[in-house]
C-alpha cells in the first residue's frame, strides 16, 4: 500500500530524514509515536504530499497511483480548512474538487453542525468531525490522522473511532496515525511505530511489543537483562526490559508486570529524557 | 476549484471597482469646496487609470490570499491537484478580469484620451503573482514590485532607444519596435521571477518566511540589479535625450 | 440467541494483560461454547458490531473468528455471518481441558495462600451444598483467572 524508499528531508539545514525507509501494508493499522519535534508530523505530510522530499521516494500502491491523492485522506494537527467559507461553501468545495456526486451527512448533522456556519466559528471538536467527514466523502484507501484524536471530548473521540472502525470492517482500510496518547486507540492499532531523531528505533506489532516489554520490580539490580530504563523508589526499583524473552521468566528475581502501550512507550520515551 | 477561485477573483475586482467611485466623490469635493474646476471627464481619467493600474498589481498579489488568511495551505496541497492545476486555477479568473478592464481601457481610448497599455499591466499582473508567495506584507508587496516595475519600464524605454538607435525622430510608443522592446524586457523578467516562484511554490510549506526567500535572493534580486544596472549604463544617453 | 448468551455482551479487554487481545476475545467465545451459553447454530455478532462494540480494531475480530473456525469452533456462512459449531466429541475434550486447567490454577492459588487440600475439599463441599453455584454463574465471566 505504502512503500517509503530512502527518503531524505530537510528543514533548512536541519536533516529531518535520512534514507528513511518504511513499508506499510495494506489494511494495517500503524501508529506513530515519539517525543515532540522527532519528525511525525513531518513524516505525514511527506506522505500527504504536502511536503515534497529531497530525496527518496514515497509509492503509494497501484491502487492509490492510479487517481493519486484521490483516495488518500489526510487529516493535518491544525485541522486546515478554509476558514472564512461556510460549511455548506466548503462541502461543496470538496465535492467539487473531488468530483463527488453526493456527500453523506449524517455525521454533521448528528454532532449539530450547522450548514450556514463559518468555519472559523466551529469548536476544535465539530472541526475535527467536519474533517473526517470530508475525507470520509472520497472513501480512501489511505488515511493519515495526525494528532487530533485527543484534542476531541470523549463522545467526539468515540464517534472519531467508530467511522474509522466502520471504514475498516467494510473496506481494507490502511491508517496511518500520529498520536502522543494511546487510551481509546490502543485496541484499533496493529504496529507500533517509534520514532526518534528521524529514524526507526522500535517496530512491533502491538501484540509482539507487548509480550517484548515487561516491567520488572526488583530489590536487587538485574544482570544480563536489556533495560530500558528504571524508577527507583526508596526500597525497590521497578525496570523496564526491552526485549524481554519468555525463557528468562524462571532466572528473574522480582515481579514481571504486564504493561499497556502508554506504559510502554513510556518507557521507551523515559531513556530519552534520561 | 474553479468556482471558488472565480468568485475570490471577482471579489477583488470589486474592491478595486470602488476606486471608481471616487470618481463622483471627487467632482462633488471639487464643486463643494476646492473649485479647482475640475471636469468629470479629467476625473473619470485619473481614476479609471488609477484602478487599471492598481487591480493587477492588487489581484497579483493576493494571489494567495485567501490560504493565508485561513491557514488553507494543507488542506489546499493534500487535494488530488497538481501544484500546476493549482496556480492555473488562481491565475486564470483574475487574468480573465484583467482582460476586461483592458478591453473596456481599449474602448474607452477610442473615445477618450486613456491610453493604457495592456501590456505593461499584464506585466504588472504576473511579476506581482510570481512575487506574491515569497512576501507576507501586501505594503512590502507593493514596494517590491514598485521597484521591478520601474526596472521594467525603464529597461524597456532604454531597449527601444537602442534599437532605434538614439534618434528621437524614430521614437514611437506604438511602433513593432516598442512592443518588441517590451517583450523582450518582459521575458527577461518574468521568466527568472517565474523560476523562483515555481521553485519555491513547488516545496512550499507553511513554515517561516526565511525558507522561503531563497530563490528569489538567489534568481529575482540579482536578474533586477542587472536591470538597474544596464539602465545606469545606459542613462546618461537616455538623461541627454530626454533633457532635449 | 438464547437469553444465558447474553453474558457475551459482557466481554471485557484488559489492555495491561500478558494475552493478546485476539487471545482474550477468543477465550471468552470459547468459554461461552463449552460452558453451552452459546448452543449449535447460534449466530455470532458480525466483525463489525463485535469490532463496534469492542472499541477495536475488526483485523483482530477476523483474527479471532478466523482462529476460532480453523480449531472448529464456528463456521462461516458467506454473506450471512459467522455460525456455532458443536462437534460433541471435541467439545467434551476441550471443556474437559478448560476443567483441568481452572481446577489446577485453583489448587495453586489456595495452597499459595496458605490453606490445605482438606481445607479445599471442605470448602467445596460447603458451597456445592448450599447451591451457591448459580450465584457464581450468575457473574461475569472473568477472562484473566
Amino acid at each position: 500500500m505504502l512503500t517509503i524508499k530512502d527518503l531524505s528531508f530537510n528543514y533548512g539545514k536541519l536533516k529531518v530524514f535520512k534514507n528513511f525507509n518504511l513499508h506499510v501494508p495494506e489494511g494495517q493499522v500503524c501508529l506513530i509515536t515519539g517525543i515532540n519535534g522527532v519528525g511525525k508530523s513531518t513524516l505525514l505530510r511527506l506522505i500527504a504530499g504536502v511536503l515534497q522530499p529531497a530525496k527518496g521516494e514515497i509509492i503509494l500502491s497501484e491502487k492509490m497511483r492510479e487517481r493519486s491523492k484521490c483516495k488518500l485522506g489526510f487529516i493535518s494537527d491544525i485541522l486546515s480548512l478554509y476558514e472564512s467559507l461556510t460549511v455548506a461553501q466548503l462541502i461543496d468545495f470538496h465535492m467539487s474538487v473531488y468530483n463527488l456526486s453526493h456527500f453523506d451527512d449524517s455525521l454533521i448533522r448528528h454532532t449539530k453542525i450547522g450548514h450556514k456556519q463559518k468555519i472559523k466559528e466551529l469548536s476544535t471538536g465539530q472541526k475535527t468531525i467536519l474533517h473526517l467527514s470530508l475525507i470520509l466523502s472520497i472513501e480512501p484507501k489511505l488515511l493519515l490522522i495526525d494528532e487530533i484524536i485527543h484534542s476531541i471530548d470523549a463522545y467526539l473521540r468515540r464517534i472519531f473511532l467508530e467511522q474509522l472502525i466502520r471504514l475498516q470492517s467494510e473496506r481494507m482500510l490502511t491508517i496511518v496515525m500520529v498520536n502522543l496518547n494511546f487510551h481509546d486507540i490502543e485496541h484499533m492499532v496493529d504496529r507500533v511505530i517509534l520514532l526518534k531523531a528521524g529514524e526507526i528505533t522500535v517496530d512491533e506489532e502491538i501484540d509482539e511489543l507487548k509480550a517484548k516489554v515487561k516491567k520488572i520490580i526488583s530489590t536487587t539490580p538485574l544482570q544480563a537483562l536489556p533495560i530500558l530504563s528504571q524508577i527507583d523508589f526508596s526500597d525497590h526499583s521497578e525496570f523496564f526490559v526491552y526485549p524481554f524473552e519468555e525463557k528468562q521468566r524462571e532466572q528473574i528475581d522480582g515481579e514481571i508486570v504486564d504493561l499497556n502501550l502508554t506504559d510502554i512507550v513510556s518507557a521507551f520515551i523515559r531513556e530519552e529524557y534520561a | 476549484m474553479l468556482k471558488k477561485e472565480f468568485s475570490d477573483a471577482f471579489k477583488t475586482f470589486m474592491e478595486c471597482m470602488i476606486l471608481l467611485l471616487g470618481v463622483p466623490l471627487g467632482f462633488v469635493f471639487d464643486k463643494l469646496i476646492i473649485h479647482y474646476g475640475w471636469k468629470l471627464s479629467e476625473i473619470f481619467h485619473f481614476v479609471f487609470l488609477a484602478t487599471i493600474l492598481i487591480y493587477p498589481l492588487v489581484a497579483g498579489l493576493t494571489i494567495f490570499q485567501s490560504e493565508r488568511k485561513d491557514r488553507a495551505f494543507e488542506y489546499l496541497f493534500s487535494l488530488p491537484l497538481s501544484r500546476f492545476d493549482i496556480i492555473m486555477y488562481k491565475i486564470a479568473p483574475r487574468f480573465m478580469f484583467l482582460l476586461l478592464l483592458i478591453i473596456v481601457s481599449t474602448f474607452f481610448s477610442i473615445f477618450d484620451n486613456i491610453w493604457i497599455n495592456g501590456f505593461n499591466l499584464i506585466v504588472v499582473f504576473f511579476a506581482s503573482s510570481f512575487l506574491s508567495i515569497s512576501v507576507n506584507s501586501f505594503v512590502i508587496g507593493v514596494v517590491g514590485i514598485s521597484f521591478i516595475f520601474s526596472a521594467y519600464y525603464q529597461a524597456s524605454h532604454t531597449i527601444h532607444l537602442i534599437f532605434i538607435d538614439w534618434n528621437p525622430l524614430k521614437y514611437n510608443l506604438f511602433s513593432t519596435i516598442a512592443l518588441l522592446s517590451y517583450l523582450i524586457t518582459a521575458v527577461l523578467l518574468l521568466i527568472p521571477m517565474g523560476m523562483a516562484f515555481w521553485i519555491t511554490f513547488k516545496n512550499f510549506d507553511v513554515k517561516p518566511l526565511k525558507w522561503l526567500l531563497k530563490s528569489y535572493i538567489y534568481i529575482v534580486v540579482p536578474t533586477v540589479l542587472a536591470f538597474y544596472s544596464f539602465i545606469f549604463l545606459f542613462f546618461k544617453k537616455f538623461a541627454e535625450l530626454s533633457g532635449l | 440467541m438464547r437469553r444465558e448468551s447474553k453474558k457475551i455482551f459482557n466481554i471485557k479487554v484488559n489492555a495491561k494483560s500478558a494475552l493478546p487481545v485476539y487471545e482474550q476475545i477468543k477465550r471468552v467465545i470459547k468459554l461461552a461454547i463449552l460452558s453451552r451459553h452459546l448452543e449449535e447454530g447460534d449466530q455470532l455478532m458480525s466483525i463489525r458490531e463485535m469490532a463496534l462494540k469492542l472499541h477495536i480494531n475488526p483485523n483482530t475480530i477476523i483474527k479471532v473468528y478466523y482462529q476460532l473456525e480453523v480449531e472448529g469452533f464456528i463456521y462461516s456462512r458467506p454473506g450471512v455471518g459467522y455460525f456455532v459449531k458443536l462437534d460433541g466429541n471435541k467439545i467434551q475434550k476441550e471443556r474437559y481441558e478448560l476443567f483441568e486447567k481452572v481446577t489446577s490454577e485453583y489448587i495453586s492459588k489456595v495452597l499459595d495462600l496458605g490453606y490445605s487440600l482438606e481445607d479445599m475439599a471442605e470448602e467445596i463441599s460447603r458451597k456445592t451444598s448450599k447451591k451457591i453455584t448459580k450465584k457464581i454463574l450468575r457473574e461475569e465471566i472473568d477472562v484473566n483467572n
